[in-house]
C-alpha cells in the first residue's frame, strides 16, 4: 500500500501512479535501511568524566564529578546501611529512620528541609531505602550547592537532637500508610515478600522486605531509632557524591567545612554469614482477588559483581528483554499462553535473585507457562547467536547511557563504587561493563545458576474473597 | 482424680506449653546482624558556622531552547535542538491532532495506538521489535485527547536508522486483520482490569465527573458491542485522518547535526504524501461542569480511602500558570496543608496536588490515599484550605516556594532530551508554539500573590468544586453530610450504578 493511500485525499488513479513511483523509492529506501541497521553496530562512545575523590578526616568518602555542560548539580549521600542491618522484630527500622531524616535536626527546625530546598528550586528531593543502602538526594541550581551540603551535614551529625516521640509517631504513621499503599492495597503487593521469605532462610538479612510489617513498625521504640542512627549514621559509613555543574575545588572545600569535623562514628563489623543452603525446588500457591493468573520463577544467584551476575543481566535480556526475547517469541505468539513476560537479575550485595514473571493468557494454565519457561531456558544449551548477544549488550549499554542524562544518576553510580577500592580518576557510568562478556559465559551461567539450580515457583490463582495483595495458600517442595 | 490433682496437671501442661513456646521463640533464628549500639550517644559538638543558613533564595535559570524549525514540501515540520553532551538522540513524531479533534471513541483510538507497534508493510511486529532491540532503542507511542505520536530514543550513531523506522511505523503500518483481532482481544482483556484497578478507576471517573461522559474529554468507556463491531478498516481510517504530514511535527533533540538530520528526514519522510493544509482543530466548547458534585466509587477490600477535590476551568492561558502556582502552594511538598494532613495527623503517605492541562480546558486535583478513620477529616482540611485561599489569598513566601518548585520541575524536565521532547509534545498538542516553552520561567516569575488570589476566586468557587472518593460504602453517609448535594455511586468506569 502506498503512502498516498493513507493521506486519504488523492484520487485513486493518482494514487496508483504514485504507488509505482513510491514502490521504486521504497525499494531503495529499504536497502538504505538494511545497510543502516547492519552498520549501526556501536563503537562504544567515550563519555568519560573526570572524578575527584578523597576521604575526609571524619571518614566520609567524597566524590565530585564535574560536568560543565550541566544546568544543575546533584548532591547525594549514601549510607552503607539498609534493611539487612535490622535486628529481628525491628523490620522496617531502616526505612523509618530514612523518614525521620526529613523531620529536622539541631539547626533545622521540623520540616525546614522541605521548605528551604523547595524555595531554592530543588528537584529530586527524596530518600530511598533498600536492603543494602539508604540514599538521600536533591538536585539544585549550581548556586545553591552550599545549602544542600549544610543541611545534609546537619542531619548526618545532629539528627538525634530533634528526634522525639512525636516525630517518631508521626513518621511511623506515614510509613504504615506507605505500607498500605505499597503492600495492602497493591494488587499482588504481598507476593514479593512471600517469595523473598522462601528464598532466604530466617537467619538471612534478606529474609524480610525493607518495608517491614505493620506489627514490626508498631514495636519500634525511640531507643531503637537512636541506637540505629548511633550505629550506622556516621560519616565513616557514608559516601557524599556531587555531580553536575560544580567547581571541584570549591565543592571539596565546602564539603570539608561541613562534614570534616563531624565525629566519625565508625560502623561495626558485620558478622560473617553462613553460606546460603542450596535452594530446593518449591511451588508456592498464592490466592488473590485479581483477574489473571500469574507465574513467577525465582532463583538465588551470585551477589552484585560476583562471577555470573553480569552474565545473568545479559541472559535476562536474551530471554525477555524489550519485546523480542526468546520467551516473548515462545509465550506471546500462537498459541499465546501468556500476555506478558519479563525477566530481571536483581543484584544485591549479599545475594541476588533472578526472576521471571509471566501473566497467563485466558484459557491457559500456569503449568503451560512454566513448561514454556523451562523450554526457553533449555535453548541456552544450544548456544547463543551473535544477534542475541548484540541485542542484549545494546539494551544494557543504552539503558545505562540514557540514565546518564541526569546528574543525579551520575551521583548514584559514583556513590556505589566499591568502598574498598580506590575511586578511578575518570568514570564512564560503567558503559563498558558488558562489552567483554562472551556467549559461552552467558550460556555457562544460565546452565549452572538457573537450569541446574533450585527455584521457587509462585503461582498466583485468582481467588474470590482473597485479598488482592495475595495470601499464601499452599507450599509444595518437589525435592526433599 | 481429685480436683487439686487435675488443677496441678492442667497447670503443669500450661507451664510446659508456655515453656515450649518461650523456647521456640528464643530459638527462632532471627537475622544475623551486627548488634545496635544502645549505649549513651555522644552528640557532635556544635560549631558556630552551622547556625547560619546558606542562601536559599530562588534563582532564575538561564536555559535557552534554540529550536531550529524547517518545513518539508509535504508540510511536515521538523524542530531540531542540537545537544552534544552525550551521544543520545530523542526523536518524536508528534501528531497535533487527537481523539478530541476527530471524535474518536476510546476503543478505536487505543487499538490504533497498539496497532502501530504491530508491524509495518515491510516487517512484522516481532521483526520491528527485533530491529529496535538491536539498536538498544527505547520506544513508545503516546495517545492523548489532543494529540498522539511515536517516540524513539537511541544512541547518536543510530539516528538515521531510528528516523527510518519511525517513518515506517507511522506511515506504513501493517493493519492486518490477524493483528487487529489479537489487539482488540488484548484491549478488551485489559479493559476488564481498568474498571477494577485503583488508578484507572480514578482516571475514568475523574474525566466523567469533570466533563461529562458525552464530551470528548469525558473519556467514556465504549459499549462492548461497539468494540466488537470494529473492523480493521476503522482503525486504518482513523490512522489516515490523524497521521498526515501537514499536521505533524518531528521533534529531534540530542546529538545530531543539522546536516545529518536534514538528510535523514528528507530521505525517510520526504515521500510521505499529503501536501494538503492541516484539518482545522475541532472546537469542543467545554460545557458547564455537569452532573453530581460528589461521587463515591465503592471498594470493599481496600485499606485506604482515596479522596480528591477537583476544580476545572477552560483554558484561559494567562490564568493557567497562576493556577499551577496556587495548586502547588496548596498541595506541594512544603505546603502547610500537606504538613497538616500528612505529618501532623498522620493521615496519608501519598498526598499531593496536580494540574492537568489540555487544549481547551484544565483541571486541578488535591488529595491522597488516606487512613480510613482520617479520610473525611482530611477532605475537610483540603476544603478548608481551598476556602481560606479563596477568602484571603496566600502569603508571598508560599508563592515564592511554589514558583521555585514548579521552576525546578521544568528545569529538570527540559534538561534531558526526552523531557524536552515531552515538553514540546505538551506545547504542540495544546496548540501552542514551541517558543512557549522557553517563555515559561518568565511567565512563572511574573505570577503574583494577587494573581493567585484572583484565580482561586475564579476557578475554585464553591459550586465549581467536585469530590471523588474511592472507598468503603459506609462513607456514603459521611460524604452526604458535607453539603455537596445528592451523592452518586459510580462503578470503576465512571458510570452511575443503580441505587
Amino acid at each position: 500500500m502506498s503512502l498516498a493511500r493513507f493521506s486519504g485525499i488523492l484520487p485513486e488513479v493518482s494514487s496508483e501512479r504514485r504507488t509505482s513511483r513510491g514502490a521504486a523509492r521504497h525499494v531503495v529506501a529499504l536497502l538504505f535501511l538494511l545497510v543502516a541497521i547492519v552498520t549501526s553496530r556501536r563503537a562504544y562512545a567515550d563519555v568519560n568524566r573526570p572524578v575527584h575523590a578523597r576521604r575526609l578526616s571524619s571518614g566520609l568518602r567524597l566524590i565530585v564529578c564535574p560536568d560543565p555542560g550541566s544546568a544543575d548539580v546533584s548532591v547525594l549521600v549514601r549510607y552503607n546501611v539498609g534493611a539487612r542491618d535490622e535486628p529481628g522484630g525491628l523490620e522496617g527500622l531502616a526505612h523509618l529512620v530514612e523518614h525521620l531524616m526529613f523531620t529536622g535536626s539541631r539547626h533545622l527546625p521540623p520540616r525546614e528541609i522541605e521548605r528551604l530546598l523547595t524555595r531554592a528550586g530543588a528537584s529530586n528531593l527524596n530518600g530511598e531505602t533498600s536492603n543494602d543502602h539508604t540514599f538521600y538526594h536533591e538536585t539544585l541550581p549550581p548556586e545553591r550547592l552550599e545549602l544542600a551540603l549544610w543541611l545534609e551535614s546537619d542531619r548526618m551529625g545532629y539528627l538525634l537532637d530533634r528526634v522525639d516521640e512525636a516525630a517518631l509517631n508521626s513518621e511511623r504513621a506515614a510509613v504504615i500508610n506507605e505500607y498500605r499503599d505499597r503492600v495492602t492495597d497493591m494488587a499482588l503487593g504481598e507476593v514479593g515478600g512471600i517469595t523473598q521469605a522462601e528464598l532466604f532462610p530466617s537467619w538471612h538479612p534478606y529474609h524480610h522486605a525493607p518495608v517491614g510489617t505493620i506489627e514490626s513498625l508498631a514495636s519500634i521504640r525511640l531507643a531503637d531509632v537512636r541506637a540505629f542512627v548511633n550505629t550506622w549514621y556516621g560519616p565513616a559509613n557514608a559516601t557524599l557524591a556531587i555531580s553536575g555543574k560544580v567547581d571541584p575545588a570549591a565543592a571539596m572545600a565546602l564539603a570539608e567545612r561541613y562534614f570534616g569535623s563531624l565525629p566519625a562514628r565508625a560502623p561495626p563489623t558485620r558478622p560473617a554469614l553462613p553460606a546460603l543452603p542450596a535452594l530446593k525446588r518449591t511451588f508456592l500457591q498464592v490466592g488473590a482477588q485479581v483477574t489473571r493468573k500469574e507465574v513467577r520463577v525465582a532463583w538465588l544467584t551470585p551477589p552484585l559483581g560476583a562471577p555470573g551476575d553480569a552474565e545473568l543481566d545479559v541472559a535476562a535480556v536474551i530471554l525477555a528483554g524489550g519485546q523480542s526475547g526468546w520467551l516473548q517469541q515462545r509465550l506471546l505468539t500462537a498459541p499465546r499462553v501468556a500476555t506478558s513476560i519479563s525477566a530481571a537479575q536483581r543484584s544485591s550485595r549479599l545475594a541476588s535473585v533472578f526472576e521471571l514473571r509471566a501473566v497467563v493468557a485466558e484459557g491457559h494454565t500456569e503449568r503451560e507457562v512454566f513448561t514454556a519457561i523451562e523450554q526457553g531456558l533449555a535453548r541456552f544449551v544450544g548456544g547463543i547467536d551473535e544477534g542475541d548477544m548484540l541485542r542484549a549488550k545494546m539494551t544494557w549499554y543504552n539503558g545505562k547511557l540514557f540514565a546518564l542524562e541526569s546528574s543525579l544518576r551520575w551521583a548514584v553510580q559514583l556513590s556505589l563504587l566499591p568502598e574498598a577500592a580506590p575511586v578511578p580518576p575518570v568514570f564512564d557510568g560503567e558503559l563498558g561493563k558488558y562489552a567483554a562478556i562472551s556467549p559461552a559465559q552467558v550460556r555457562a551461567a544460565v546452565q549452572q545458576l538457573l537450569v541446574r539450580a533450585g527455584w521457587v515457583v509462585t503461582m498466583v490463582e485468582p481467588t474470590r474473597g482473597a485479598p488482592s495483595r495475595g495470601v499464601l495458600r499452599a507450599r509444595v517442595q518437589v525435592e526433599p | 482424680m481429685t480436683t487439686r490433682r487435675r488443677r496441678r496437671r492442667a497447670s503443669g501442661r500450661l507451664a510446659a506449653a508456655l515453656l515450649l513456646a518461650a523456647t521456640a521463640t528464643a530459638c527462632a533464628p532471627g537475622p544475623i546482624v551486627a548488634p545496635l549500639r544502645y549505649e549513651p550517644i555522644v552528640l557532635a559538638p556544635d560549631e558556630p558556622f552551622r547556625a547560619r543558613v546558606p542562601d536559599s533564595s530562588p534563582t532564575m535559570p538561564a536555559v535557552s531552547l534554540p529550536f531550529r524549525v524547517v518545513t518539508l514540501a509535504n508540510g511536515l515540520r521538523v524542530a531540531h535542538l542540537e545537544r552534544r553532551g552525550l551521544p543520545i538522540v530523542a526523536i518524536r513524531l508528534i501528531i497535533e491532532r487527537g481523539a478530541a479533534d476527530v471524535g474518536a471513541p476510546v476503543d478505536t483510538y487505543a487499538i490504533l495506538a497498539e496497532m502501530l507497534d504491530a508491524g509495518t508493510l515491510d516487517r512484522s511486529g516481532d521483526q520491528l521489535s527485533a530491529v529496535y532491540a538491536r539498536l538498544g532503542a527505547a520506544r513508545r507511542s503516546f495517545f492523548g485527547q489532543d494529540g498522539c505520536g511515536l517516540s524513539v530514543k537511541v544512541g547518536a550513531e543510530s539516528m538515521d536508522t531510528a528516523v527510518a523506522l519511525l517513518a515506517e511505523a507511522a506511515t506504513r503500518p501493517r493493519m492486518s486483520v490477524v493483528d487487529f483481532t489479537n489487539t482488540r482481544a488484548r484491549w478488551l482483556a485489559d479493559l476488564a482490569n481498568t474498571g477494577y484497578a485503583r488508578e484507572t478507576s480514578l482516571r475514568w471517573s475523574t474525566r466523567a465527573l469533570l466533563f461529562g461522559r458525552a464530551h470528548a474529554y469525558g473519556f467514556a468507556r465504549p459499549a462492548l458491542a461497539h468494540t466488537q463491531a470494529l473492523r480493521v478498516e476503522d482503525i486504518a481510517a482513523l490512522h489516515a485522518r490523524l497521521f498526515h504530514p501537514s499536521q505533524a511535527t518531528l521533534v529531534v533533540v540530542g546529538d545530531a547535526t543539522a546536516e545529518a538530520l536534514d538528510a535523514s528526514v528528507a530521505r525517510w519522510f520526504g515521500a510521505w504524501s499529503g501536501a494538503a493544509p492541516p484539518a482545522p482543530r475541532a472546537s469542543w466548547p467545554v460545557p458547564p461542569i455537569p452532573g453530581p458534585r460528589a461521587v463515591l466509587i465503592e471498594r470493599k477490600d481496600r485499606a485506604h480511602v482515596d479522596a480528591m477535590l477537583f476544580a476545572r476551568g477552560t483554558a484561559a492561558d494567562e490564568d493557567l500558570v497562576a493556577v499551577e502556582v496556587l495548586v502547588r502552594a496548596l498541595g506541594g511538598l512544603s505546603s502547610p496543608l500537606r504538613g497538616q494532613v500528612r505529618n501532623e495527623r498522620g493521615a496519608a503517605y501519598a498526598f499531593g496536588a496536580f494540574v492537568v492541562k489540555m487544549r481547551a480546558a484544565f483541571y486541578a486535583g488535591i488529595g491522597g490515599a488516606f487512613d480510613p478513620p482520617k479520610a473525611m477529616q482530611s477532605l475537610d482540611a483540603i476544603l478548608a484550605g481551598v476556602r481560606a485561599v479563596r477568602a484571603g489569598g496566600i502569603m508571598q513566601d508560599e508563592v515564592d516556594r511554589a514558583r521555585s518548585s514548579l521552576l525546578a520541575d521544568w528545569r529538570a524536565r527540559v534538561s534531558t532530551n526526552d523531557g524536552l521532547s515531552d515538553t514540546a509534545t505538551a506545547a504542540l498538542t495544546a496548540g501552542q508554539p514551541l517558543e512557549a516553552m522557553a517563555a515559561y520561567p518568565a511567565r512563572l516569575q511574573a505570577v503574583t500573590a494577587a494573581d493567585v488570589w484572583r484565580v482561586a476566586q475564579r476557578y475554585f468557587g464553591e459550586d465549581a468544586l467536585r469530590v471523588l472518593v474511592l472507598g468503603d460504602g459506609s462513607l456514603h453517609w459521611e460524604l452526604a453530610q458535607r453539603g455537596f448535594g445528592a451523592l452518586e455511586r459510580w462503578n470503576g468506569y465512571g458510570e452511575p450504578i443503580a441505587p
